[in-house]
């Protein structure tokens, strides 16, 4: 009797304590979680539990005593433990899926990554001893490089002045950079692609220009940067 | 009655394989790029690479180590048979290396101490999906090139059957037909790796060859096509006569493979089940050989081979927390651990 009542204060106490800024007046959440805001996100490194108790610092024993007892989330099915993952490359994927055929995308993009370091492995068996040390052939630091490379600096954004729209420069948050640099890639391999290439094929003939800072991927984004030097005049319409 | 002409059997200079490995290892590393640390890296390299390229000297010291052929050699014994992804892996890799495995000792064993003047015996190599099965058939039918046998060598049944362009009525005989496509191609492709043997021939009767060797892939029976039953191909006609060990001086290499065969489970890999009652009766009394997935040592040489030749890129497929991985994600499977390791 005692203990089902504790439980049940003890969830109340949770509710009550949590921060108010939850909810305000006037703003509705757009994303909202059907978890409970004590409950700790999962940790999917096994390293971490690895460690044996004296390396631990105070503050990750406290982290480990709280595990013990708070409720943790359930892992989302494309989070694994596995040393070869990749968020970038799961990121990739999931722009790349259409209609929620995960196994397809999935299979592209590790075709994709084949077929570079197919291209790259054979270069580097035909090259001599000087090129060969120039030669990359590790495709996932091709992929990351090359998506480092398609990012742009400045965007634009639109803001409405007078009755008019205006294109104004304004900084990127790091994560607009990279939806916008995979973005570009995806629809670029989409758009000019011949219907009978495959579409591993013509990613991996992408990334690999835009590795060496070439291509119709790169040049979207010396566009993007050309127009937000054009309009440089109105960048004072923008107040944050 | 077949008549068995002895042919001149041509065989290769007998070294001691002991002192042959070691000289050619040292040589190998003279040339390597790493001129320094020589006698440490020979021990790691030794592991998975033997120099003995000639099949007839493969011993049980060198179960798991891949050996290489070069690659006009290539040419002129594989024009067709070996798998699609093996062919990219030559080149891409610049070479051809094989794994010298148990089953194919086992069955290079029974094709040494065959009696030319007996019946031809017949092997059937099994196994499940991706272990290697015409891995072996290749490596036997290396063996056999070198011995100066007569290849006739048939990739896939399966393709004779299935998906058939053109169908001719046959002039020999007016109930069967022909595919001229499929039987030209694979003369062609006969053509390449026996030309020596064609010019012996002078009439088109078959019986006049000194020995006589063929492989196919093994398909189930019996089983119908569209249009036509496979009873009333020409091509799978005479390859049945063949199959009836019913002549002497040679040996009949067969694999099953459930990939292209049709109407039969994907998990079905016994004999019994890929080839159906007629089959197995047609195919019976036969020498199974089973294949199966890579043991420890053969799939720390195959790791080991994709390092060396900088196959696996990924920098934490190195460690050892990789290799657990992909020994656990491939289950030993030859096949499965080439598709993974292809985007690490």
């Amino acid at each position: 009797m005692a203990a089902p009542t504790a439980g049940r204060l003890a969830a109340l106490g949770r509710r009550l304590a949590a921060p108010a800024r939850a909810w305000l007046p006037g703003l509705t959440q757009v994303r909202w979680s059907r978890y409970d805001p004590s409950y700790l996100e999962p940790e999917v490194n096994k390293e971490l539990y690895r460690k044996p108790l004296e390396e631990l610092s105070e503050e990750e024993k406290m982290q480990q005593e709280l595990k013990a007892l708070q409720p943790i989330k359930a892992t989302p099915s494309n989070v694994t433990s596995s040393v070869f993952s990749d968020p970038t490359i799961s990121k990739f994927t999931n722009m790349m899926m259409k209609g929620g055929n995960k196994v397809l995308a999935r299979s592209i993009v590790t075709q994709t990554l084949e077929t570079i370091k197919r291209k790259q492995i054979e270069k580097y068996h035909q090259a001599s001893e000087e090129e060969r040390e120039s030669i990359e052939c590790n495709p996932y630091i091709i992929f990351h490089q090359a998506l480092k490379n398609c990012q742009p600096i400045i965007g634009l954004c639109n803001i409405q002045k007078g009755g008019k729209t205006y294109q104004v420069p304004s900084p990127l948050k790091d994560n607009r950079k990279r939806f916008l640099a995979m973005k570009w890639l995806i629809t670029e391999c989409r758009e000019h692609k011949h219907h009978r290439t495959f579409m591993h094929e013509k990613l991996s003939q992408e990334l690999l220009q835009a590795f060496n800072n070439e291509g119709p991927v790169i040049k979207r984004k010396h566009d993007m940067h050309k127009m937000a030097e054009a309009n440089r005049a109105y960048a004072h319409y923008r107040w944050w | 009655m077949l008549r068995s002409v002895k042919g001149v059997i041509c065989q290769g200079p007998k070294l001691d394989s002991g002192y042959f490995l070691h000289a050619s290892a040292r040589a190998w590393l003279s040339a390597a790029v790493n001129q320094d640390a020589q006698i440490p890296a020979e021990k790691p390299r030794a592991v998975f690479r033997t120099n003995e390229s000639n099949p007839a000297n493969h011993a049980e010291q060198h179960e798991g180590q891949h050996y290489s052929i070069p690659l006009q050699e290539v040419k002129v014994v594989f024009p067709h048979g070996l798998p699609y992804r093996f062919q990219m892996q030559m080149k891409t890799f610049n070479e051809s290396c094989l794994m010298v495995r148990k089953p194919a000792l086992e069955l290079l064993g029974y094709l040494k101490s065959t009696n030319l003047a007996h019946p031809a015996i017949r092997y059937v190599i099994y196994g499940e999906k991706g272990t290697g099965k015409t891995m072996t058939l290749c490596h036997a039918i290396h063996y056999c090139a070198k011995q100066d046998w007569l290849v006739l060598h048939i990739p896939d049944a399966h393709v004779w059957v299935k998906n058939c362009r053109e169908l001719m009525q046959s002039s020999y005989n007016k109930e069967r037909f022909d595919q001229p496509l499929e039987a030209s191609t694979w003369l062609k492709n006969f053509k390449t790796s026996n030309d020596h043997f064609l010019k012996e021939i002078k009439t088109q009767q078959t019986y006049m060859w000194s020995k006589r060797e063929s492989t196919e892939k093994g398909r189930p029976l019996g089983e119908v096509v569209e249009q036509v039953s496979p009873e009333e191909l020409t091509l799978v006609h005479n390859l049945r006569k063949m199959v009836v060990n019913d002549w002497n001086g040679g040996a009949i290499v067969t694999t099953l493979s459930q990939t292209g065969s049709l109407f039969k489970p994907r998990s079905a890999y016994l004999p019994h089940e890929l080839l159906g009652k007629e089959g197995f009766d047609t195919l019976d009394p036969f020498i199974p050989i089973r294949v199966s997935n890579y043991s420890q040592r053969e799939f720390e040489s195959c790791y080991q081979y994709y390092l060396d030749r900088k196959w696996l890129q990924h920098d934490r497929a190195r460690t050892e927390e990789g290799r657990k991985e992909l020994l656990f994600l491939s289950n030993s499977n030859p096949w499965q651990l080439e598709r993974i390791s292809a985007y690490l």
